[in-house]
């Protein structure tokens, strides 16, 4: 029984971090659409739209590098989860 | 049984709904990347890399086993792909968009508008700028022409410069504001000091360093040939020395072939002391004299000083009668002689000559004489005799016999009969023998001397 619980609990955390896994994948491609009309308006160049773009890579970009983060380590956490799993089969 | 149903019994649903999500997502997102007409070229890859994601995702879907590593990567690389490169082609965008809306600025335009200008500059300003720019270059070009003419290639002075640069500001128009001015001062001083035409031209023609080079390598040639000169004979202290011995050396050997001759005197006197060793010798006295004189007469205070050990060998003879110590100390001179005790009247009494004559005679004497064959001191000697008088042959062959009879003293003065012969040979037969030999030998020689008269 314990045992059962303790996957049921592992699975959650697993459908929990998927999830968390996928608003990341969303917020990013929100990023890349940003991006896009950004570059959209760059046609018509003036200062005030080169400062925002400028703001707007420099936002992104830190946004991506706390995504990247995260979603790194929730990749390394099930990675060694695998490992323990293959020990316990073996 | 799947290889890994540990997978397959933790985590089908919530990988599979994970995939499920995402490739909802993408097929939402692929009609918005269709919507978005802002760069074709963006557009298309960003459609084809949203097209490759779905389609990894529903591969993952028909497989019965979903790994986890494999799910998350192709869900997530896709998507960080696409927004690096949104990121990558904006910043480039934007930088090739800010330096081209840059304003032109320049070191000519005034530096405090350049310190104000920010990157909000106005286009408007920007034009106030460029004509201001073309303005200045129109007046730097008149200057330019102008200092071309009165500024040379050569190196100048930066004082003439500065003078220059003034003047050509005075020259200015009054009407110009104060700013030009300043700005024309600042185009214009550093065009002579660093200008293209003195970068690229070829050396100068300035010779006043080749002279002076020229002038140093003639001292130096000069300096080398004195110096090989001077050391040719070794260092030049040393070559002084030599020639300083070579001098002194010279004067050494004339004062000791003096000092030979007076060292003769003094081996042959020595005899006469020996037979007369209780009268005082006058010659000893002469050669003490003449000692004196040799040192005396020697110009160089050096020899003075420093005699050599041959001189002080022939210092030290001494003679009994000799007590004076300081042989340097000049004697009082006296009339040799004329005072001493060697006028013995055995010796003087047959000579007609004068006391005073012998004195005289006696300093002149050459002892060298003495030691020449006796023929011939004897011809020399008859010749110098006859020569004094001008009576005839038998008053000469008289006078000459008697002379050589009676005076072997005098012969040997006169240099016939050697002193030391005279005083070895004591006996009055061998005396004879020797003085009629002489006497026959003077006769000859005074008829030889008549003829050479009469011829």
């Amino acid at each position: 029984m314990q045992h059962e619980d303790k996957n049921l609990n592992s699975s959650r955390s697993l459908a929990r971090d998927l999830n968390e896994v996928y608003s990341y994948i969303k917020q990013r491609e929100d990023s890349v659409f940003k991006i896009l009309e950004a570059f959209s308006k760059l046609e018509s160049v003036g200062e005030t739209e080169i400062i925002n773009t400028y703001d707007l890579n420099r936002a992104i970009t830190q946004a991506e590098v706390y995504r990247v983060s995260q979603e790194d380590k929730i990749t390394s956490q099930y990675a060694k989860s695998k490992l323990t799993a293959l020990e316990d089969q073996s | 049984m799947p290889f890994f149903p540990h997978r397959l019994k933790f985590f089908p649903s919530s990988l599979r709904n994970f995939i499920q999500k995402v490739l909802d997502l993408y097929s939402m997102i692929l009609g918005r990347y269709r919507e978005c007409s802002s760069s074709s070229l963006l557009e298309r890859d960003f459609h084809l890399s949203c097209c490759s994601t779905i389609e990894a995702m529903r591969n993952l879907l028909s497989k019965p086993i979903i790994e986890f590593e494999l799910a998350i990567s192709s869900a997530i690389r896709p998507s960080r792909l696409r927004l690096s490169k949104g990121i990558g082609s904006i910043k480039r965008f934007n930088m090739r968009s800010y330096i081209s809306s840059l304003p032109l600025i320049t070191k000519q335009v005034d530096l405090s508008e350049t310190r104000n200008s920010s990157v909000k500059k106005s286009p408007k300003r920007q034009n106030d700028n460029f004509s201001r720019l073309k303005s200045l270059s129109q007046i730097n070009e008149a200057n330019i022409s102008i200092d071309r003419k009165t500024y040379k290639p050569m190196p100048e002075k930066v004082s003439s410069l500065e003078s220059v640069t003034e003047r050509k500001l005075q020259e200015l128009p009054k009407n110009d504001s104060k700013e030009r001015i300043v700005d024309q001062s600042y185009l214009l001083q550093p065009y002579p000091v660093m200008r293209i035409d003195d970068i690229t031209a070829p050396p100068s023609n300035y010779k006043g360093m080749t002279l002076i080079d020229k002038y140093l390598n003639s001292i130096d040639g000069i300096l080398n040939s004195r110096y090989k000169k001077m050391n040719i004979g070794g260092s030049p202290i040393k070559k002084e020395n030599s020639r300083r011995e070579y001098l002194s050396l010279g004067k050494i050997q004339d004062n000791q072939r003096k000092r030979g001759t007076l060292i003769t005197e003094v081996v042959s006197l020595q005899s006469l002391e020996d037979l007369k060793s209780n009268e005082k010798s006058s010659t000893l006295t002469i050669t003490q004299n003449n000692t004196s004189k040799v040192i005396a007469s020697s110009d160089s205070p050096y020899e003075l000083s420093r005699p050599k050990k041959s001189e002080l060998d022939l210092l030290s003879l001494r003679t009994p009668l000799d007590s004076s110590p300081n042989l340097f100390a000049k004697t009082p001179k006296r009339p040799l002689l004329k005072n001493s005790n060697l006028q013995s009247p055995r010796l003087l009494a047959p000579i007609s000559l004068s006391d005073s004559k012998i004195s005289d005679n006696i300093p002149k004497l050459n002892i060298k004489n003495l030691r020449l064959p006796r023929h011939i001191q004897s011809k020399t000697d008859s010749k110098n005799y006859t020569s004094s008088s001008q009576a005839d042959d038998e008053t000469t062959r008289l006078d000459i016999e008697a002379r050589a009879r009676n005076e072997p003293a005098t012969r040997s003065v006169l240099g016939l009969v050697s002193p030391k012969a005279l005083a070895l040979d004591r006996n009055p037969k061998s005396i004879r023998k020797m003085a009629l030999s002489l006497k026959t030998i003077n006769i000859d020689a005074a008829l030889d001397y008549k003829k050479i008269v009469e011829l």
